[in-house]
């Protein structure tokens, strides 16, 4: 039995953020890229990922990263990276972002506040 | 809804297409008119039924939970199995899109009628040839995909197995095994250890495409590719640096040129893909190393990979962290070389992150704790220290699914007596 990634929206302060509980893994990460879709489309311009309850993110996960911060244009990595930032991620996913070198692009937060502050 | 239009109803639904004059009248007079708002459910899946119902107007939605199966509407026909049969339970359940106006034809009144109209029986058993008609086709739909899927994955894994070597270069002094597994769904490892063109160096190069199927398939080929062409390439360049009367070829390339090869390979490979494929954010994470195997001197880059692990029988010396990030996907990414010295008896061992990410039943993960475990215990063998480790993920995974590729490279310096030249 595959596990699946739930996806709640919710929104503060003009920020939208995602909570996501489950893996983030090849099969679950077009769900992820859809949902994201869904709420760039419908005008949310910055977005924080929840990653409180999210048991496993690998190399599909980070790839849904790029694939969302790449959907709000913008020529250099930074001006892509601006609009996503991370929240509370556990310390194997720290890792994972640390070994393939995502920690030098996108900022990660342990506070909502903070995260929604940094925009 | 007066009788003539339960007649026509009847008349255009799909039931009766075919049905003569008198057995649509004999139907209009025991149908019953009905009505369901849009939203209203009119039954579950698993209930028991004992009516069918004909479609007067407007349309339902017929489904599993969440799963919507299809759409009804105007002249459809549905819950004629349940109806008919007096121990089936209803198959789907059905929920009003619009507001729907029904007719219904209870199992009682229907029996009833069978007996004394024939045209009856025959217009059901159209009815039920042609739902079996349709079970039939999505069957074979479905049998269509699965194979269409299962011959994709057949192309992902030729294309993966053509762009592996055949063999590994035997090197004196050294030992190199290589351990590769497939996953089903084949994901994007590759591999590859060859030696450079002045035949002085060994190129050790592991990496792992992000992604699953064709698609990661096709950029480890292209990975693969552009590597090993811009390192052959870069070290042609290097023969040309001579003096202007003599031709020749440095004996040992000094590190200073390796470190320079391999920086020009994945700055070219990054900046191709960076640049080329930028709207597929496929990256790669790349361990590529060049080994002298006369100084046991090797230089390496590791752009995002697990970090492989040098070890003795003493234990763990060092993880060659990595250098700079995965190669593909950000254009301004520096990296940097580092060299470390292999003396005898150490060994090199690089691996893909299928094998620390590797599930048992349980969903728990092999993990790196348990990989670093089985490392620097005693003297083994390069293929030794492979063999183990795999016997020990497979015992491990106890049957479970293989998810990702699994590539395992080892080096082990067997050198006795040398004569280190610099």
């Amino acid at each position: 039995m595959t596990a699946t990634l739930d996806i709640n929206v919710s929104e503060k302060e003009g920020v939208n953020i995602l909570h996501l509980n489950g893996p983030i893994d090849a099969n679950t990460q077009k769900g992820l890229e859809d949902k994201a879709d869904e709420v760039i489309n419908g005008g949310a311009d910055r977005i924080v990922m929840d990653l409180t309850e999210v048991s496993f993110m690998g190399s599909a996960g980070l790839r849904a990263l790029h694939v969302i911060a790449g959907k709000f244009g913008g020529d250099s990595q930074s001006e892509k990276f601006a609009h996503v930032k991370l929240l509370n991620p556990s310390d194997e996913v720290r890792r994972v972002l640390k070994t393939l070198g995502f920690d030098d692009y996108i900022d990660v937060y342990d506070n909502l506040d903070q995260a929604i502050g940094s925009f | 809804m007066t009788s003539i239009n339960v007649v026509q109803d009847l008349r255009q639904s799909t039931l009766l297409e075919s049905a003569p004059e008198s057995v649509v009248n004999k139907l209009a007079e025991i149908a019953v008119t009905t009505y369901i708002k849009a939203g209203e459910t009119l039954f579950e899946k698993g209930e028991k039924g004992n009516a069918m119902y004909i479609i007067s107007d407007g349309q339902v939605r017929v489904h599993d939970g969440d799963l919507k199966l299809v759409h009804l509407d105007k002249g459809h026909v549905f819950g004629e199995m349940a109806a008919l049969a007096t121990d089936e339970v209803r198959s789907a359940s059905i929920t009003a899109v619009e507001d729907t106006t029904l007719l219904r034809l209870d199992r009682e009144d229907l029996y009833g009628l069978l007996s004394s109209e024939p045209g009856v029986a025959e217009a059901l058993i159209h009815v039920l040839c042609k739902v079996e008609k349709d079970v039939i086709q999505n069957v074979t739909q479905r049998s269509l995909e699965v194979r269409a899927f299962e011959r994709e994955l057949e192309i992902g894994r030729k294309i993966q197995a053509g762009f592996l070597p055949d063999s590994v270069p035997q090197v004196p002094g050294w030992e190199i095994a290589v351990h590769f597994q497939a996953a089903r769904e084949v994901a994007g490892d590759f591999y590859d250890v060859f030696n450079d063109s002045d035949q002085r160096n060994i190129a050790l190069v592991i990496g792992d495409v992000c992604g699953k199927g064709v698609g990661a398939a096709l950029f480890m080929t292209l990975f693969r590719s552009l590597i090993r062409a811009t390192l052959v390439s870069d070290d042609l360049m290097n023969w040309v640096k001579v003096d202007e009367n003599n031709l020749h070829r440095s004996v040992n390339k000094a590190p200073a040129e390796c470190s320079q090869t391999l920086l020009n390979t994945v700055s070219v490979t990054n900046n191709y893909v960076t640049h080329t494929h930028s709207k597929d954010s496929m990256f790669a994470s790349l361990f590529i190393a060049l080994l002298n195997p006369d100084t046991g001197v090797l230089c390496y880059v590791n752009g995002g990979h697990e970090a492989p692990v040098i070890f003795n029988r003493k234990g763990i010396k060092r993880r060659l962290e990595p250098t700079g990030p995965v190669v593909g996907i950000f254009p301004d990414a520096s990296y940097s070389v580092k060299q470390i010295q292999l003396d005898p008896g150490d060994c090199l061992l690089a691996y893909s992150d299928g094998v620390t990410e590797a599930l048992n039943r349980k969903s728990d993960q092999f993990g790196e704790d348990r990989l670093l475990s089985l490392l620097g215990q005693e003297e083994k063998t390069a293929q030794a220290i492979l063999t183990d480790i795999t016997s020990h993920l497979h015992e491990f995974a106890d049957g479970a699914a293989q998810f990702d590729d699994i590539t395992l490279l080892g080096v082990r310096s067997v050198a006795q007596d040398k004569k280190w030249r610099y």
